[in-house]
């Protein structure tokens, strides 16, 4: 085959692919600032990000739109159509995760006022970080269309689940100390729960790049490398 | 899935036994029929050649030079084929001056211009029966128009008045075959010149002519090939049966305007003469005729190449 | 030329979605053979820089209303049109109309690649040459025209060949790029992939993208994929088998956007033929 063809349509794919990217960013802007909004106790940040997740709404409309569109229009074949399935859906986890974050900030107009133990804030930053770094790893592999990395972040998410639990370990202890009153409490677990959510999420994003780089689903893979480990044979074996 | 161990082990049998079935008789009889009908013709061909060479034979080796340039005498071994070839030559460049412009234009009217109705219909109906008349009736309609009628631009029973009335004679043929090439020109060569603002007029001649030439140059020479070997019409509008006594050269166009005869007028001619020799140069002079013929046909197929190279 | 607008064509609205600057319209248009009706009421208009599929069923009339566009049609013995086809408000069926002129400025493109069995470069410059463009402009439109049609670099050595040489999808853009070279501002396109392979029609309908820019395409389609994936306007013909005898005639279901034409249409004839089950 000497040259391209359908090129309009690869553009449209790709500008689709950009699209996703650009939400990906607003996402882990948005859980980076509310987080700091949390910590700083700034009502005003709080009200800018919830006023900011619009835009994040418009994206990931535009970007439905869009791949309906292409899948209506444009009988894509093999990889993309699988990149087009699977931009659909991690549209809506980067959507969910956009109203996470927004979740995040609403959290921490409600504990105002609150002074947040230093032990707990520490834990916060940290799952934070962790959940910012799920999610950019999650769009690094859907842009470069890396199956391993994508299949890999149910691993990596592991510490943010740890991180999840002892935080809500040193929040019992911090209430039994009597440092922390109920109601920010229940605040504070919500929104540590917020963060785990986040990273599930980028869990789901790397097992749509899995399935958009290679075709299989996750699910199948899983299996097969559980059976792999437990019975120390080597060779695929087919599901039935 | 491994197909090869689904099927089982007769069926591979069973397929074979229905692919390659009994051989086909009737039509290995049929097939021999056709060969030897063309074997037939063949034969046919060759021994009618081998004939006329033989009995010629002695006459072209022997004095070829001076049988094509002596006139026709009543000793068989003085004559020669002279002023019938200029005749003949002569018929062929009126005929194919006439037939060939008139015959050609006819059938660009008739195909790309002419209404689909049924007075076309019935033009082209009667072109069609026209090809089929038989050529003592042209000769008999071209002796009222072209010796009697005008006799003052013919000069009567002249050469060109035979001229014309072969032209007559093959336009028809000329009519349809050139309609018959033209028809084969597809449609979308036409649409593409349409397509990109052409008038007919220059879709006809940039595209439709061009592509059909190949096909009315074929037919028409071969036509008139044909044609240049009839003598009915001929001796119905004067040629003569013996010497003429006009005595221009070859290419004398003098000729048109004089008494003629034609090749198949000496043939026939000298056929009928019993006096000895006359046999052998008869096929002597059929051998000329059909030299003469087939340089026509020669030019017709060198034509057709020229043209479909340039395609 | 100098034809006055038809106000008429303006007034009575072509059915379709608000559309820029229509550069053709076809007004209660009907078309007959003899005294047969093959299309009927057909009421359309083509935006300036778009691209308009016609799709239906065999038979519904979609080829015949396209050839309305340039007269082709009247190619065709006894084809007879009324009503009213316009291109910049100027009737295309006034007696004043040359039918020559409108095939210069509204160009088509056939079903089966029909290059003049001569040189690629003769195939371009016929229409200039006709047109009595000077020979010197020649050399220019050749390499403009085939640059556009995407085909200059498959064939700039050997301009001097016979265009039958090349591939199907190769002469389908030379085609093409002959049409161009008229300096048309509309194509008209009567299925031009239909002979070709899927890569070659893939090269044609980028080109066409390319194409959108310059120019406005009508694209006559079998294929509803390749309408809903060129297209941006999608319009659906079908036909309508006459109770009494065995008459069939074409008539427009529906015309709009070809998103909506392809996800939510507003006929159920257009849905029953777009999710493939219509007889």
């Amino acid at each position: 085959m000497a040259e391209e063809s359908r090129k309009s349509f690869h553009r449209d794919l790709s500008e689709v692919r950009n699209d996703v990217a650009v939400l990906a960013t607003m996402v882990t802007e948005a859980v980076t600032r509310s987080t700091d909004a949390l910590l700083s106790a700034d009502m005003a940040a709080c009200q800018r990000i919830i006023d900011a997740d619009d835009a994040a709404d418009e994206l990931s409309r535009h970007i439905e739109d869009r791949c309906f569109r292409l899948l209506a229009l444009q009988q894509p074949m093999a990889a993309d159509l699988r990149t087009l399935a699977a931009s659909m859906r991690i549209n809506s986890d980067l959507e969910r995760s956009a109203d996470l974050a927004v979740n995040i900030a609403k959290g921490a107009r409600r504990i105002y006022g609150q002074e947040i133990p230093p032990r707990l804030r520490g834990l916060v930053g940290q799952m934070s970080e962790e959940s910012v770094r799920l999610v950019r790893l999650a769009i690094d592999a859907y842009t470069e269309t890396n199956g391993a990395l994508g299949a890999a972040l149910d691993d990596i998410d592991n510490r943010l689940d740890q991180l999840q639990v002892d935080f809500v370990q040193t929040m019992f202890e911090v209430y039994a100390n009597d440092k922390l009153a109920l109601q920010p409490a229940v605040q504070l677990a919500l929104i540590s729960r917020f963060f785990e959510r986040i990273g599930d999420h980028a869990v789901n994003i790397g097992e749509r790049v899995w399935f958009m780089a290679s075709g299989e689903s996750h699910e199948r893979v899983r299996s097969t490398i559980e059976l792999v480990v437990a019975t120390g044979r080597t060779e695929t074996v087919d599901q039935p | 899935m491994a197909v090869a161990r689904v099927l089982d082990a007769g069926m591979a049998d069973r397929v074979k036994v229905s692919l390659t079935g009994a051989r086909d008789g009737r039509g290995f009889l049929f097939r021999t029929l056709l060969q030897l009908a063309l074997l037939l013709t063949v034969v046919i061909l060759a021994a009618l050649l081998v004939q006329v060479l033989t009995l010629g034979w002695e006459t072209l080796a022997t004095r070829l030079g001076d049988f094509l340039t002596a006139e026709s005498r009543s000793r068989a071994h003085e004559a020669g084929v002279f002023q019938g070839l200029r005749g003949t030559l002569w018929i062929g460049v009126i005929t194919t001056l006439v037939a060939f412009p008139l015959g050609v234009s006819a059938a660009v009217y008739l195909e790309e211009y002419a209404p689909r109705n049924r007075m076309t219909a019935f033009i082209e109906l009667n072109i069609r029966n026209l090809a089929g008349v038989p050529s003592v009736v042209y000769g008999i309609l071209a002796y009222t128009i072209f010796v009697t009628l005008l006799r003052p631009v013919t000069g009567g029973k002249t050469a060109l008045s035979g001229a014309l009335a072969v032209a007559v004679l093959v336009l028809p043929v000329v009519i349809i075959t050139s309609a018959e090439a033209i028809r084969a020109v597809p449609d979308s060569l036409r649409e593409a010149g349409f397509g990109v603002g052409a008038t007919r007029w220059e879709v006809i001649r940039s595209h439709v002519l061009p592509y059909a030439a190949p096909g009315i140059l074929t037919g028409t020479l071969l036509s008139l090939g044909r044609a240049l070997g009839e003598a009915a019409p001929l001796i119905l509008v004067g040629a003569v049966a013996g010497s003429v006594g006009y005595s221009g050269g070859l290419l004398d166009p003098g000729q048109l305007r004089e008494q003629f005869t034609a090749m198949p007028i000496v043939i026939a001619t000298w056929s009928t003469n019993a006096r000895p020799g006359f046999d052998q140069i008869t096929a002597a002079a059929i051998v000329v005729l059909l030299v003469v013929v087939l340089m026509a046909n020669a030019a017709a197929i060198g034509l057709r190449n020229r043209f479909e190279k340039k395609r | 030329m100098t034809v006055d607008l038809d106000s008429a064509v303006v007034a009575k609205g072509a059915v379709a979605p608000p559309a820029p600057l229509p550069v053709l319209t076809a007004n209660d248009l009907q078309v007959y053979y003899g005294d047969f009706q093959a299309v009927r009421n057909v009421h359309l208009a083509i935006p300036r820089n778009e691209i308009v599929a016609m799709i239906g069923p065999s038979g519904c009339g979609k080829s015949t209303v396209l050839r309305c566009f340039n007269r082709m049609n009247e190619l065709i013995d006894g084809c007879r049109v009324t009503g009213h086809v316009c291109y910049h408000g100027v009737d295309l069926y006034d007696p004043r109309v040359d039918a020559v002129e409108v095939r210069r400025r509204i160009g088509m493109v056939f079903q089966k690649p029909n290059p003049f069995p001569k040189s690629v470069y003769e195939n371009v410059v016929f229409g200039p040459r006709i047109a009595g463009v000077a020979r010197a402009e020649f050399d220019g439109i050749v390499e403009s025209s085939l640059r556009k049609a995407a085909l200059w670099d498959e064939v700039k050595d050997r301009l001097k060949a016979s265009a039958l040489g090349l591939s199907g999808g190769q002469q389908q853009r030379l085609c093409i790029a002959r049409a161009i070279a008229s300096n048309p501002d509309v194509l008209l396109m009567d299925e031009p992939c239909s002979a070709l392979d899927p890569i070659a029609t893939g090269r044609i309908e980028d080109l066409m993208h390319e194409l959108k820019a310059d120019y406005t395409i009508v694209i006559v389609t079998h294929n509803m994929q390749q309408a809903a994936r060129v297209s941006d306007r999608t319009a659906f013909f079908t036909v309508e088998v006459s109770s009494d005898s065995d008459r069939r005639t074409g008539v427009l279901v529906e015309y709009d956007d070809t998103e909506k034409i392809f996800s939510n249409p507003s006929d159920s004839r257009t849905e029953n033929y777009v999710t493939g089950r219509f007889g």
